[in-house]
């Protein structure tokens, strides 16, 4: 059994926003609909102040609330663990869109475009793929999934801060970059773990917080700590 | 196995014949509930009991918890007296006593209704708590101080609206496909129908005392009944038909639930019919079937598929109101935001990512969410 998830290095993440494009040419989306965003935090206030990028996506959940509230059964979880909208099934109510408790789920009246309606690529390419009025997430890029391809987002990115994969194989390359990073001390962890959802979407945290365990591990282990600060 | 049997071919004859098995006025009428012997069913034993004239006249006139009264020109005072006599004289036999009635005989209206108020109130502290965590999931809590800008009462009337609209109208299914909203109003409103004819039933008749058909409240309560089976059978239609049934998580719950609500009609319309056909053996058993079923259909409805008559109203009027807020371009966060309708989201997801980063209770957040 598979399980594709998602796994994004916080601190390899630089904010560029590539993925959301790839996102947006992937998938064709009209304008005010992103399926892969990224926040740009800006915490503290002048001198103290840090900057934190956070890319989120639709972390196709174990127990997914989008799928539970759905009154139409239009949302289903593959065997993979991708969870979909059927555009055809979607009768556009909108209980998912509030049952996400991370905003994954998008559904607009109107649909606006960003080139011209004569335009092949608006024309033939992207509006005959998307149903109006019907809610859209992400998809994992399951189109791609199922030719072995990485999702448009995972490839897109330029620091490879996105890792994408199959956790029940302890061979795929997020398992091994968790335990990899579970050795340096750095857990990955879920975004509102108390909503009970399970989400597949992992992230693992900054550089600082790997330093402070470095240094904290090389305390316990009686070496010298080394100053990152004055190197 | 032998005492289905028994009842499958009683209900086929008297149904082909449309002839009862006794043709006294014991026989056709107490029997239903007291027993072909008097020895009780659904009613206590009533054989051989030496009951005062005056007190048995009260009775049959007036009725006692359950049983209805009973007028003079359907049961003529002459005729009475010859009731009172032959129940005396019908010999008490301990043995004849169903054992469905010594389980039953806990199971007085009153009792019932105590029961049944336990019941209801666990069931409704249950989905209150998890309508809770629905809507605190849904961002409820943190959309509110932006509801507070946008207006309560606004946000109020739009929540209200899409309440009835979108939840008790099935506006999107009426807009998308009428057959399906058809069938699905079958149970929708077949079930607020037997809602509504339960609390009627609380005021009107109390006693629960078994109402004619033609009575305003017996035919809601009837005519409630067959829409939601209906309904259900064609659910359970779609059950073997529709490849969307599986979505791969609910499908266990939702079973549960259709079937449930399947048993609970199905064994309240067969214990009115062996009530008035006067099988009197079967009754109790099978009122308390439908008792059980009714009991498990509400005791179980905050997990299983019935949960969504109340949560997707609640989820559709949240996403109505926080587009509302979206539309109204009273916060920048909302209107800058990529995907309008979810900054108070967010916000919450970039709090708890701090958290989990080490910047924990950080007060000066901005979100910026182009680079």
């Amino acid at each position: 059994m598979a399980r594709m998830a998602m796994l994004i290095d916080l601190t390899r993440c630089i904010g560029c926003d590539a993925c959301t494009v790839a996102c947006k040419q992937e998938n064709g989306t009209p304008v005010d609909v992103f399926f892969a965003r990224v926040f740009n935090i800006e915490v503290g206030a002048f001198p103290n102040v840090k900057r934190v990028y956070l890319p989120v996506l639709c972390y196709h959940c174990d127990d997914a609330p989008c799928l539970k509230s759905c009154p139409n059964k239009a949302i289903v979880r593959r065997k993979d663990g991708i969870v979909l909208i059927d555009q055809d099934r979607c009768r556009g109510t909108g209980a998912c869109v509030s049952a996400c408790p991370y905003g994954n789920i998008v559904l607009h009246d109107v649909d606006k475009w960003y080139l011209n309606d004569d335009e092949p690529y608006e024309s033939r390419f992207v509006k005959p793929r998307l149903k109006p009025q019907v809610a859209r997430k992400c998809t994992y890029c399951a189109h791609r999934v199922d030719e072995g391809l990485d999702p448009a987002c995972v490839v897109a990115c330029p620091t490879t801060a996105r890792i994408f994969g199959d956790l029940d194989d302890p061979g795929s390359p997020i398992s091994t970059y968790i335990v990899q990073e579970c050795e340096r001390g750095r857990e990955p962890f879920h975004l509102l773990e108390e909503a009970g959802t399970k989400p597949a979407g992992l992230y693992v945290g900054t550089m600082s917080e790997q330093e402070s365990f470095s240094s904290q591990h090389q305390r316990e282990q009686g070496g010298e700590r080394v100053d990152a600060t004055a190197v | 196995m032998q005492r289905l049997s028994k009842l499958g071919v009683a209900l086929l004859f008297v149904l082909a014949f449309g002839i009862s098995h006794a043709d006294t006025y014991i026989g056709t009428n107490c029997a239903g509930c007291h027993g072909q012997t008097g020895m009780g069913g659904l009613g206590p034993p009533v054989a051989s009991k030496k009951y005062d004239l005056e007190y048995f006249r009260d009775i049959i006139r007036q009725g006692k918890g359950m049983m209805p009264g009973t007028s003079e020109s359907e049961l003529s005072e002459e005729d009475l007296v010859k009731v009172h006599e032959e129940l005396a004289a019908m010999p008490w036999n301990e043995d004849e006593i169903p054992i469905a009635f010594k389980v039953g005989q806990f199971l007085s209206t009153k009792n019932t209704g105590r029961i049944f108020l336990v019941v209801f109130g666990i069931a409704t502290l249950c989905s209150a708590f998890v309508l809770y965590r629905w809507l605190k999931f849904a961002g409820f809590g943190v959309l509110f101080p932006y509801m507070v800008r946008f207006g309560l009462i606004k946000s109020a009337w739009i929540g209200l609206k899409s309440l009835i609209v979108d939840g008790f109208l099935v506006g999107s299914l009426w807009k998308s496909n009428k057959h399906r909203w058809f069938m699905h109003g079958l149970m929708l409103y077949g079930m607020c129908g037997l809602m509504l004819g339960d609390i009627l039933m609380h005021f009107f008749n109390p006693t629960r005392a078994d109402l004619p058909l033609a009575h305003p409240i017996k035919s809601l309560l009837v005519l409630s009944g067959i829409a939601v089976f209906a309904g259900v059978g064609y659910v359970m239609y779609r059950y073997k038909t529709d490849r969307y049934i599986d979505n791969g998580l609910t499908l266990g719950k939702d079973f549960l639930f259709l079937n449930l609500l399947f048993h609970t009609v199905l064994s309240g319309f067969l214990s009115m019919l062996v009530n008035r056909l006067g099988i009197s053996d079967y009754v109790m058993p099978i009122y308390i079937y439908h008792l059980a079923s009714v009991a498990l259909l509400v005791l179980t409805a905050p997990f299983t598929r019935f949960s969504h008559a109340f949560i997707v109203p609640a989820m559709v009027a949240t996403t109505r109101i926080a587009d509302a807020i979206a539309k109204s371009g009273v916060d920048i966060g909302f209107t800058r935001e990529p995907s309008p309708g979810r900054h108070h989201k967010t916000e919450r997801m970039a709090k708890d990512a701090l958290a989990k980063i080490g910047l924990k209770n950080v007060q000066d957040i901005r979100i910026r969410y182009y680079p």
